[in-house]
């Protein structure tokens, strides 16, 4: 069987088609102004990559906050139950997998996961921008740095440094203030890393979290983030070498698991 | 009995007024969409419009003089049997939120704030009132009382702190005998038995219905939507005749109790419980109902359990029925208010069990501590229980609709036994 | 008639034995615990029935067991077995409808033997007074009667119906209960010559074939209500009489005072084992005291004036009063053995009755029986230096105050309750809530006559029963949540709280 996951996000959309082997194809686009649009080019693209037709995929599901704006899906899933089923999926570390952190565009989600791999409980912080992705750009602007070499100076940092605001848009004053202070522009780099990291650490726990930890998201490709995050979580983190597509692939994943079901009972 | 002289008028202020058009097309705008959106809902009783009528502005019949008040703790039965109308103000309009920022605080209840909105129109149904009675339930409401006695005359219902019947019950039928003194002397007429039980027939009718209402939805969901259920109570407070609203929700009633679906239904039950939804903020509702699930069955003090308990009386002295009344309205109000978790909690559990629910949503107000505080203690007993709890925390505006929107359709997602 | 049924009566004898309905109340209690299936409970109930029956017939053959078994038999325990126990237990499935082709044909009996007695009356004697039915017909016709009607009626009705009924039965029947028309007028004879205010033991107990076969129901249908009649005579009457009995001459094996001590005896275990078969509930459905006082509690409701609710010290006063003048009463009736030819002891003119003469049923009853001509007087004021006249005035007062300006002030004095009270928690009567349907709204302690707070307050202990309840049942009436209280007899669910709209 060939399913397909098409996860329509704010920033970026994903999709991934997996076969009875596993992923045959992952592919990422921007999201753009139109993303009914955008979630056709992308599935087509994953098609084309994987070699296969349309009437190849026996079932498509899709995620995602644009997940009702694309109407050829079979399937609407959440990002939640799309998220503990790709992490679930995914290599993971010998120890299971018992709490997910997704740190995306502009939101983050923790997920706790119970020993049969159900949603235990999960929490999203959906009210404003602090602790997503958003933030670290925002202050990689104003630091007037590209994204990668901010987050290789906040690697470079020893410094502890204190940051205060926790909204972005007045983190960017506070920056200003900073720098005429001549701290280092690294310093400020961690400190930001650390102010969203701690926010994420209090949601993890409040979440009831135990067990191992997979961070997926585009978040996750922040080695800057990861560090901070795992020093806050006082444990290791474990980031799949997909984490981007991670939803998509749940969608698949859980998409598959659907149609399995609806062929036992002998529906088609 | 004396005047209440609860305010102090040395500090008499001028009612502020607003002069801001946009916000009653906004407010109106509002409650339009709400309407238009519960207009696509398959199966709806034929005489719905009369019930979303008297929400949208029950108009004014007849020169009875009109008492506004809040909350579900005021026997209203009073204020019938003095041939008055009464008119439960909670504001549920967005919209009139934003605007009673303008002048109080924004860190206060959005019900507080956009129940003071409606007095600065000076069109609102809310200043065709002739008198206020506000209790003392929650921080909100008692300094909204101050700021409205502004506007109209106000008196505040105390209540005692615990619902023990045994301390505080002869302090409240005492209450409620100040109040009806009150009410008496500012509406120049007497309070006779024959009116006050004649009054509590009419609620206790009320109560009939709406317990046949509740039977027919949680055994039959599809006859009739929550939202139209909530509109259909929430009509019955919102000044109109009594008489004819018990007319035609019997119609109503005749209705739904007579559709038989056609296919099984295989939505998830969920028992709604938390903080009031009024309308027209029915953004919960909406989303629970677009997710695909039913509301079974619910807590709200604006739901069923507003009308859920009848006035009961045994003897009809004018102290025996103040004492029925204060038993009913002050002593069975399921209101977090009160130091008295356990009956709510007990309820939450009770009507998961009698009505097969498959989950719990708690909706929280945000800025409500009572509810926010009661979320943290509920959610560790269900989950004791083993049943499925969501808890939404929001206020009145409609932006992070998608955002609650996911979190419900991920809870809907847990809650589902394939 | 009597000759058809004789056989049939002889055969249905240990129906009538209070030991049988101890027995089977106890079975009942303990089968339902037991996890067995129903169709061995069902066969173990049924094998000790038949035990019973066995070692009944097997005792009753000598003579001393025959006197025994006879002191304590009574219709009512056969009113109870077959009429109030079945309609209380059986699941009302269409089988139900068999069982109450029985109560129908005890009404028909009871028709019939009325019938059969008033041709017996020569005919210049007939007149509305001598309607003559044999007192086990009208037990069980009424009964019957009631338990017919039940299901057709709501709570209150039927309070009202049974209340009434028993007042009416238990006040003006004792007139009417007669063998037939030859033993009322040999009571008549006998009465002229008795001492004043005496009846012999065996004129104030219901016969049904024997003449010293005796019961006691645990309420108050004073004996001084009528002419005597066979449904009068309260257990305080005979605890009086256990405690005059002459233990000296017990000692010495004299037969009558064994005879009378015997018959006493069997009384008081009936009574008891009634007394834990119904609880308090005699109270709240049954006293005819309590029913008169309810008449005048209904002027102050009818004019609307609020009752006085007696503070816990004055709860206190009450029980204590009850059972220190209960005591002191019973003390004296100890002394009558003693007392010298002017009826002295020490000095103290006592009375043959001493609770009787303060207690204010024999004020009210009579009256209520036979109008304003049957007032007996206070006791004078040389009985017992002043102490009974001066307590009949205080109880009378407390007793019309109590019930005028109070719902059931009296009831926590009488020591008549307070006997059946000790059973209301352990016996086989529960007070059942389920807490997780109580929101506490106080509907049922604002309704209760007793002023009960348990019941609303209670929210861990699923038995709300209490000592002070005399299971009227108002509050599971008028609770408006359903199913949150209900009345259990031995486990089986009788009546349960509803919304009614």
């Amino acid at each position: 069987m060939i399913s397909a996951g098409v996860d329509i996000g704010s920033t970026t959309t994903k999709a991934v088609i997996v076969g009875d082997e596993g992923p045959r194809a992952a592919v990422i686009v921007p999201t753009g102004n139109l993303p009914g649009k955008t979630a056709v080019e992308v599935f087509q693209a994953a098609l084309s990559e994987a070699s296969l037709k349309e009437s190849d995929v026996d079932i498509v599901a899709t995620t995602g906050y644009g997940r009702r704006l694309a109407d050829f899906g079979d399937v609407v899933m959440t990002q939640i139950k799309a998220c503990a089923a790709g992490a679930l999926a995914a290599d993971g570390p010998a120890e299971a997998i018992h709490t997910i952190i997704d740190v995306g565009g502009q939101d983050t989600k923790v997920i706790a996961i119970d020993d049969e791999g159900d949603i235990e409980d999960f929490s999203m912080n959906d009210k404003c921008a602090a602790g997503t992705g958003r933030f670290l750009e925002v202050l990689a602007q104003k630091l007037e740095m590209p994204y990668e070499d901010f987050v290789q100076e906040a690697l470079k940092s020893e410094t502890l440094l204190q940051m205060n605001a926790t909204c972005a848009v007045f983190a960017e004053s506070e920056v200003v203030g900073l720098l005429a202070r001549n701290v280092a522009k690294c310093d400020i780099a961690l400190a930001a890393h650390n102010a969203i990291a701690s926010r994420i650490a209090s949601m993890t726990r409040r979440v009831g979290s135990r067990g191992a930890y997979c961070f997926v998201g585009g978040g996750a490709r922040n080695k800057a983030l990861v560090q901070t995050l795992s020093e806050h979580l006082n444990k290791p983190i474990h980031v799949p070498d997909n984490a981007q597509t991670i939803v998509a692939l749940g969608a698949a994943v859980g998409a598959r698991a659907k149609a399995a079901k609806a062929l036992e009972r002998g529906v088609q | 009995m004396t005047d209440a002289k609860q305010f102090d008028e040395r500090y008499r202020l001028n009612p502020r007024r607003s002069d801001d058009p946009g916000a009653r097309k906004r407010s109106r705008f509002v409650a339009e969409q709400q309407r238009l959106l519960q207009s696509d809902l398959t199966r709806r009783p034929s005489n719905i419009a009369f019930f979303e009528d008297l929400l949208t502005d029950p108009g004014r019949p007849d020169d009875k003089p009109l008492v506004g008040y809040f909350c579900n703790m005021i026997p209203i039965e009073t204020i019938i049997a003095l041939d008055a109308r009464p008119i439960r103000l909670g504001c549920g309009n967005p919209a009139l939120v934003q605007q009673g920022e303008e002048v109080l605080s924004g860190e206060i209840c959005p019900l507080a704030k956009a129940s003071f909105a409606a007095f600065l129109d000076a069109d609102n149904p809310a200043n065709r009132c002739d008198a206020l009675i506000l209790p003392s339930s929650c921080d909100a409401k008692r300094k909204l009382g101050e700021v409205l006695a502004d506007y109209k005359p106000t008196f505040m219902f105390n209540l005692p702190p615990e619902q023990d019947a045994k301390r505080f019950g002869a302090v409240a039928a005492a209450e409620v005998e100040r109040m009806a003194s009150w009410l008496s002397k500012r509406l120049k007429r007497r309070l006779r038995r024959s009116a006050l039980l004649e009054a509590i027939s009419h609620t206790r009718r009320r109560t009939a219905l709406i317990r046949r209402f509740q039977e027919a939805r949680s055994a039959k969901p599809a006859a009739l939507s929550v939202r139209d259920f909530f509109v259909i109570i929430q009509s019955a407070a919102a000044g109109g005749d009594i008489g004819a609203w018990l007319a035609e929700a019997e119609k109503a009633l005749t209705e739904v109790e007579a559709y038989e679906p056609t296919r099984r239904r295989f939505r998830p039950r969920i028992v709604l419980t938390g903080a009031p939804m009024i309308w027209p903020n029915f953004k919960v509702l909406n989303l629970i109902e677009e997710a695909r699930a039913d509301v079974v069955a619910d807590t709200l003090c604006t739901g069923a359990e507003s009308c859920f308990d009848p006035v009961v009386y045994e003897e009809k002295g004018r102290k025996a029925l103040m004492r029925a009344l204060a038993e009913r309205y002050v002593f069975a109000s399921p209101c977090p208010c009160f130091i008295s978790q356990g009956t709510r909690i007990a309820r939450v559990l009770d009507l998961v069990q009698e009505y097969r629910a498959d989950g719990v949503i708690n909706y929280g107000l945000r800025l409500c501590q009572l509810f926010d505080m009661e979320a943290y203690r509920l959610s560790r007993i269900l989950k004791e229980n083993k049943i499925p709890f969501a808890n939404i925390r929001t206020d009145y505006s409609l932006e992070d609709t998608e955002q609650l929107r996911v979190r419900l359709e991920a809870f809907l997602e847990t809650v589902e036994k394939d | 008639m009597n000759d058809f049924l004789q056989p049939i009566l002889n055969l249905a004898e240990p129906l009538t034995s209070a030991l049988l309905a101890l027995l089977v109340v106890l079975a009942i209690a303990w089968l339902r615990g037991r996890p067995w299936t129903a169709r061995a409970r069902r066969g173990a109930f049924v094998l000790v029935v038949a035990l019973f029956f066995a070692v009944y017939y097997l005792v009753r053959g000598t003579a001393a067991g025959a006197r025994w078994l006879a002191a304590m038999n009574t219709p009512f325990a056969a009113v109870f077995l077959t009429v109030v126990l079945p309609a209380m237990h059986l699941p009302r499935n269409k089988w139900y409808r068999l069982f109450l082709v029985w109560p129908v044909l005890l009404v028909a009996i009871a028709v019939v033997s009325v019938v059969d007695a008033y041709r017996a009356v020569p005919g210049n004697a007939r007149g509305f007074h001598w309607i003559l039915v044999r007192p086990v017909w009208l037990i069980a016709g009424v009964t019957a009667t009631l338990v017919l009607i039940q299901p057709l009626l709501r709570l209150a009705t039927f309070r009202r119906v049974v209340r009434g009924t028993c007042l009416v039965v238990l006040v003006y029947g004792g007139f009417a209960l007669r063998q037939s028309y030859d033993d009322y007028q040999a009571m008549l004879a006998r009465r002229k010559d008795a001492v004043q205010d005496m009846m012999l033991l065996s004129e104030t107990s219901p016969v049904m074939q024997h003449d010293d076969r005796l019961a006691y129901l645990p309420s108050a249908p004073c004996r001084f209500t009528a002419d005597g009649g066979y449904v009068q005579g309260c257990n305080l009457e005979m605890i009086q009489r256990l405690m005059q009995v002459n233990l000296g001459a017990v000692g010495r094996r004299d037969p009558s005072a064994i005879g009378a001590l015997s018959i006493i005896l069997g009384a008081l275990v009936v009574f008891l084992v009634f007394c834990f078969a119904t609880g308090r509930a005699a109270c709240g459905w049954l006293c005819p005291l309590s029913t008169l006082g309810d008449v005048l509690n209904w002027f102050r409701v009818r004019l609307g004036l609020p009752h006085y609710k007696p503070a816990q010290p004055v709860k206190l006063a009450a029980l204590f009063s009850g059972i220190g003048l209960g005591s002191i009463a019973l003390a004296m009736a100890k002394a009558y053995p003693h007392l010298d030819a002017e009826g002295k002891f020490a000095g103290c003119k006592i009375p043959l009755y001493p609770f009787c003469k303060i207690c204010p049923s024999q004020q009210v009853c009579p009256v209520a029986a036979h109008g304003v001509s049957a007032y007996a007087g206070l006791p004078t004021w040389d009985w017992g230096f002043g102490f009974f006249r001066a307590a009949c005035m205080a109880l009378l007062a407390f007793f019309a105050l109590g019930f005028i300006a109070s719902r059931r002030l009296w009831c926590r004095l009488c020591p008549m309750g307070m006997i059946a009270g000790l059973f209301n928690r352990g016996g086989m009567f529960r007070l059942a809530k389920d807490a997780g349907k109580c929101n506490q709204c106080g509907v049922c302690a604002d309704v209760c006559p007793m002023d009960i707070d348990m019941v609303r307050s209670e929210m861990t202990d699923e038995n709300v029963s209490s000592f002070d309840c005399v299971l009227c049942l108002k509050c599971v009436e008028k609770c408006p949540r359903d199913e949150c209280l209900s009345i259990e007899h031995a486990g089986a669910k009788v009546a349960e709280s509803q919304y009614q709209p």
